[in-house]
């Protein structure tokens, strides 16, 4: 049953980090001041990839999270080579079909 | 015949997909799920509702939930067990949950099964006589 539910569920899952992703990506440009919203993309992707059992990304997520929490600025480098990891494994889970 | 009713269970995260999955996963074992997706829905079902368990997330926009949960206990506004569901590291769990003297934790890496057999542990699955 649960893993019908987590089926279900899939395609939103990805959608929606692929999504947080890009912006937190793009929000690492502007430095300290967008750290809290980087920081709660990743935190909202490891919450949801726990509860899909997707244990790899969702452990990703939280390393790349603490990063974006380090006090005293964000580590830009380390969190754009998380986000790109992130984003890698989420396209092994299920490849983006490009026209 | 004796109606049971389902065991509510109310679940306040501000994820519309883990309040979803967690529906359908607590659905689907017996409950009666309640979601809420910021204060106003909280306020609303606590008002209307007397849920046997609530789940809390920790890191919200608007409060963290421990401190949401610390006012309801105090306030006596919800007499369910209150338990914090988060990817927060567990001793800070388990910190957050002492300081607002609520029931406990529950961590969101053990995954939507395993999130349901603690539930059920906590409160049964049977219905209770309605």
């Amino acid at each position: 049953m649960i893993d019908d539910i987590r089926e279900k569920f899939l395609p939103r899952f990805l959608a929606s980090a692929r999504e947080r992703l890009a912006r937190a990506a793009r929000l690492v440009a502007e430095g300290d001041t967008a750290a809290p919203s980087i920081a709660s993309d990743l935190h909202t992707i490891a919450g949801e990839a726990s509860i899909m059992g997707l244990h790899e990304i969702a452990a990703m997520a939280r390393d790349a999270e603490r990063a974006a929490r380090v006090v005293g600025g964000i580590d830009d480098a380390h969190i754009l080579v998380a986000v790109d990891r992130l984003a890698r494994q989420l396209d092994e889970l299920a490849p983006v079909r490009r026209s | 015949m004796i109606a049971l009713r389902r065991k509510q269970v109310l679940i306040v995260d501000d994820s519309a997909l883990v309040l979803d999955m967690m529906r359908a996963a607590l659905d689907a074992a017996g409950f009666d799920v309640l979601v809420a997706n910021d204060l106003a829905q909280l306020d609303e079902h606590r008002r209307h509702h007397r849920p046997d368990l609530v789940l809390m997330d920790v890191q919200m926009p608007e409060a963290f939930g421990d401190d949401i949960a610390m006012v309801l206990r105090a306030a006596r506004e919800v007499e369910a067990p209150i338990y914090l569901l988060s990817t927060l590291d567990e001793r800070e769990l388990e910190r957050r949950a002492a300081d607002a003297e609520i029931d406990g934790f529950i961590p969101k890496q053990i995954g939507a099964e395993a999130i349901v057999a603690r539930v059920q542990a906590i409160i049964g699955s049977a219905g209770a006589p309605g």
